[in-house]
């Protein structure tokens, strides 16, 4: 069930706070209500999946559980990795690599035509970081104890970030289970939560889905064999990193809102990237908990910037290049995690060799560098975004672009305005907040808007619900 | 900045226990007072008479989308007989087929009605009038287009939950600015501030004022479209129209089965201008031939069918004056065209209609 849905506001989040407020005196209830609450959640989309949720959160708890018990075994967190990486190369890379062997004679290519259940690459991600995180406690010699099966499967099952994060670590949420929800501040959290839902609401629903509506007509037309114009092209490109940016920042600040609800703080996961003024800076601001699991669990363990600044390029090119291909089981994603990786290690060496750029036109390269990426990330066609390029440049002719009534005009404008100028969501609410009535009043009235607005019909998926 | 919330109240904006309760009584309180207010505004008015527990209030059809507002004509149990089409069955006028059929007709044809939705109406209608007396169903394009594949609807919206038979959904899907907006129009509406628009048989007609007709405008535009008959392609050497694919058959099939044995079902070729008819030896001659073929072996295989055919050369569709377009004939010549679907459903007959015999082996309505 989608966030921005009439059943999921009017019945599922209403329903599942007020059993976990009313059990709010009794921790093993109300933690196995929200276990159940996430598992419904999960089977929602489609009952197939939820073994592949079950079976692989069990493994890694079994994983786990004989670790700590037989520390000597200290392959057993690296035997899991192993496990929750084949598991995801099934359901998400199977095809891609025996279409790819295939490609080059090596393979006979059956398609298997696994569905890719939803969220699979962030549940595993937060397998993967357990795993990790123990064998290296282990290894300082620092104490480990294994969650028991509630709360690891709530760690990883929790259904505001179960499909599109933010990835969590298992230190950062599962010790905030055990806190009183009654506490100190309730009315706060509950206020501050619930704008938090709101804002991300209002962002998905009015600028994401609006963008949405502008530049898709444009890249359908690229890849149905048709060109842009030179306006069209910029439009298209403009208009989509509006809607990535509003529509998963837009989930992420719901998904943090209903954390906070609930009692939870969870990772923010955009801090303006828009306003980055180079490359490695707006990884540092943008999809912020994929960055850090990166930098953890892949740049590090390459040996990060071990070994003299080449070495440093090189495992930071090939950290982008996994960002990549997490995205996708396709070359496309490919080709883009490696401009990346070469863009941010151009910066890293740039930075290194003393050199440095005016903000404003770091801001342009940077803009014009991500922009041109995202083209391939939307297309998810080389001959597409090909053709796209050439537009951009006057290639397939000069000539302006229609953009439509009023409300288009509004949300180009309000929505580039508000990416380049607006203070992140978590900073807008969490800190600057305060307790107006008549804001009180209003988001209430806006939360009512919105309600009807979705009940029109305009509710569509997230866009990273397909990684 | 942290890269996540704290759980501490020591870094809590300002703002004491008691201000944010007050706030989070406005907000959700608010919100919900406001929610339920529209939410009991939407259940009293009930805009589209299909809320089971609203108030029996006296309801217009109110959409100017049909498929919003004919659900609740057809499972009213004013009517027992239904016309169902696109817009070249809205012009027909259930006050006047009363009188022809002995009837109490109802008007449920959409403008632009794909196949599929012209099916769920009728479906609806059948479920909702199991002694149901007369059917009369245009057939024109739609039912007749070939291929693997049709087309379920139009842009329109159309919602699907107002056809089915559960009851207890549609509430579920009130919640919106569209429903908002129609609740208001039947609001005005039932306290006399806005005028009926629609009639409450489905009977509205769609043509504008009289006065504005121009024989002589109407008359270019026929030669437009029949120049453009002339270029289709033709039949290609060896075709067979036994190979045909008309992937609707099967719904008017199973609509038509759905109604009562005893039921007359009087289904009729629109009678579009000569000037729209395929010429002959084009491709979408032969599809047309063919396609009438199939919709009266149909008819053939259901109780009390009659099939009538007013797409033909007739006085009725080669008189210029008889048309606004070539599609859409004058009140004047709806008036001619009811009176000849009475006498054609009576065994009578007319110049402007044929009526094709269906096979002796009712079985090719070939999918």
């Amino acid at each position: 069930m989608l966030f921005n849905s009439e059943v999921f506001i009017l019945l599922f989040l209403p329903v599942t706070l007020g059993v976990y407020y009313a059990l709010a005196a009794r921790v093993e209830l109300r933690l196995w209500a929200l276990v159940i609450a996430s598992l419904i959640f999960y089977s929602y989309w489609d009952i197939r999946f939820l073994p592949v949720l079950l079976g692989s959160t069990i493994g890694n708890w079994l994983i786990a559980q004989a670790f700590v018990r037989m520390r000597r075994f200290d392959w057993l967190p690296l035997a899991g990795v192993l496990f929750n990486v084949g598991v995801i190369a099934l359901f998400k890379y199977a095809d891609f690599i025996t279409g790819s062997l295939a490609a080059i004679g090596a393979w006979k290519y059956e398609p298997l035509g696994i569905i890719l259940p939803l969220g699979i690459s962030f549940f595993t991600f937060q397998h993967i970081s357990y795993l990790m995180d123990l064998r290296r406690a282990a290894a300082k010699g620092e104490t480990v104890v294994a969650h028991g099966l509630r709360d690891y499967t709530l760690f990883v099952a929790f259904f505001p970030h179960l499909i599109s994060g933010p990835i969590v670590r298992h230190n950062e949420i599962i010790g905030q289970f055990h806190f009183d929800p009654l506490r100190n501040g309730l009315a706060e959290r509950m206020s501050k939560g619930g704008v938090m839902f709101l804002v991300g609401l209002s962002k998905k629903l009015l600028i994401a889905d609006a963008a949405a509506r502008i530049g898709t007509p444009l890249f359908t037309r690229v890849l149905d064999g048709g060109a842009l114009n030179l306006g069209e092209a910029w439009l298209a490109a403009h208009a989509y990193m509006l809607q990535l940016y509003f529509d998963f920042s837009g989930y992420s600040d719901m998904a943090i809102g209903m954390a906070l609800m609930f009692g939870f703080a969870i990772p923010f996961n955009f801090d303006r990237p828009h306003m980055a003024t180079a490359i490695q800076d707006f990884w540092r601001r943008w999809h912020m908990t994929l960055s850090r699991f990166l930098m953890d669990y892949v740049y590090i363990p390459l040996g990060g910037n071990r070994g003299g600044v080449w070495l440093q390029a090189r495992n930071v090119f090939l950290t982008m290049l996994i960002g990549g291909l997490w995205h996708g089981a396709n070359w496309t994603f490919v080709v883009w995690g490696a401009m990346h990786g070469a863009g941010v290690a151009a910066n890293m060496l740039w930075r290194r060799a003393g050199l440095s750029m005016p903000p404003l036109l770091g801001w342009v390269c940077m803009t014009l560098f991500v922009g041109a990426t995202w083209i391939l990330f939307r297309t998810e066609s080389f001959a597409a975004t090909w053709s796209i390029y050439a537009s951009l440049i006057g290639q397939n002719g000069l000539g302006g672009a229609e953009i439509g009534g009023a409300v288009n005009y509004l949300v180009l404008v309000g929505g580039t305005i508000a990416a380049l100028s607006g203070p992140a969501s978590q900073t807008a609410i969490l800190m600057r907040l305060r307790p107006w009535r008549p804001v009180g009043l209003f988001a209430g009235a806006m939360a009512v808007f919105l309600i009807l607005l979705i009940g029109g019909g305009l509710q569509s998926e997230f866009i990273y619900f397909q990684f | 900045m942290n890269s996540s919330i704290s759980n501490s109240d020591s870094n809590a904006a300002p703002g004491g226990p008691g201000e944010w309760r007050r706030f989070a009584r406005w907000f959700f309180g608010g919100g919900l007072g406001l929610g339920g207010f529209i939410a009991l505004w939407i259940i009293i008015v009930d805009p589209f008479d299909t809320l089971f527990f609203s108030p029996p209030l006296d309801r217009v059809p109110i959409a100017t989308n049909a498929r919003f507002s004919f659900p609740a004509l057809a499972r009213s149990n004013k009517f027992d007989s239904a016309i169902i089409g696109t817009s070249t069955g809205r012009l027909l006028r259930p006050e006047m087929l009363d009188r022809l059929f002995a009837a109490r007709f109802v008007n449920l044809a959409m403008n632009s009605a794909t196949a599929y939705e012209q099916y769920r109406i009728l479906e609806l209608f059948a479920r909702q009038h199991p002694s149901a007396k007369t059917l009369v169903m245009g057939i024109d394009v739609v039912w007749c287009e070939t291929g693997a594949t049709f087309e379920k609807y139009t842009p329109r919206p159309f919602p699907e939950w107002m056809y089915d038979s559960n009851a207890f959904n549609d509430v579920l899907h009130h919640y919106n600015l569209y429903t908002i907006e129609q609740a208001g129009r039947q609001f005005a509406t039932m306290t006399g501030m806005r005028r009926l628009k629609y009639g409450r048989d489905g009977y509205t007609s769609f043509l504008p004022d009289a006065a504005g007709y121009d024989l002589a405008k109407v008359q270019k535009s026929f030669v437009t479209v029949r120049g453009n008959e002339a270029q289709r392609p033709k039949t290609p050497p060896g075709f067979d129209p036994a190979t045909l694919n008309f992937p609707t058959h099967f719904m008017l099939r199973d609509g038509l089965k759905a109604l009562p044995g005893a039921a007359k079902k009087i289904i009729f070729f629109a009678p579009y201008h000569v000037a729209q008819h395929p010429v002959a030896g084009t491709l979408k001659a032969a599809e047309w031939a063919e396609c009438k073929a199939r919709v009266t072996a149909i008819a053939g295989q259901v109780p009390n069918a009659i099939t009538l055919d007013f797409m033909i050369n007739s006085p009725f569709t080669t008189t210029d004056s008889n048309y606004w377009d070539v599609l859409h004939y004058t009140l004047a010549a709806a008036d001619a065209l009811m009176g000849d679907l009475a006498l054609g459903a009576n065994g009578g007959s007319s110049e402007n209609f044929t009526v094709p015999k269906p096979p002796p082996a009712p079985d090719s309505d070939q999918q």
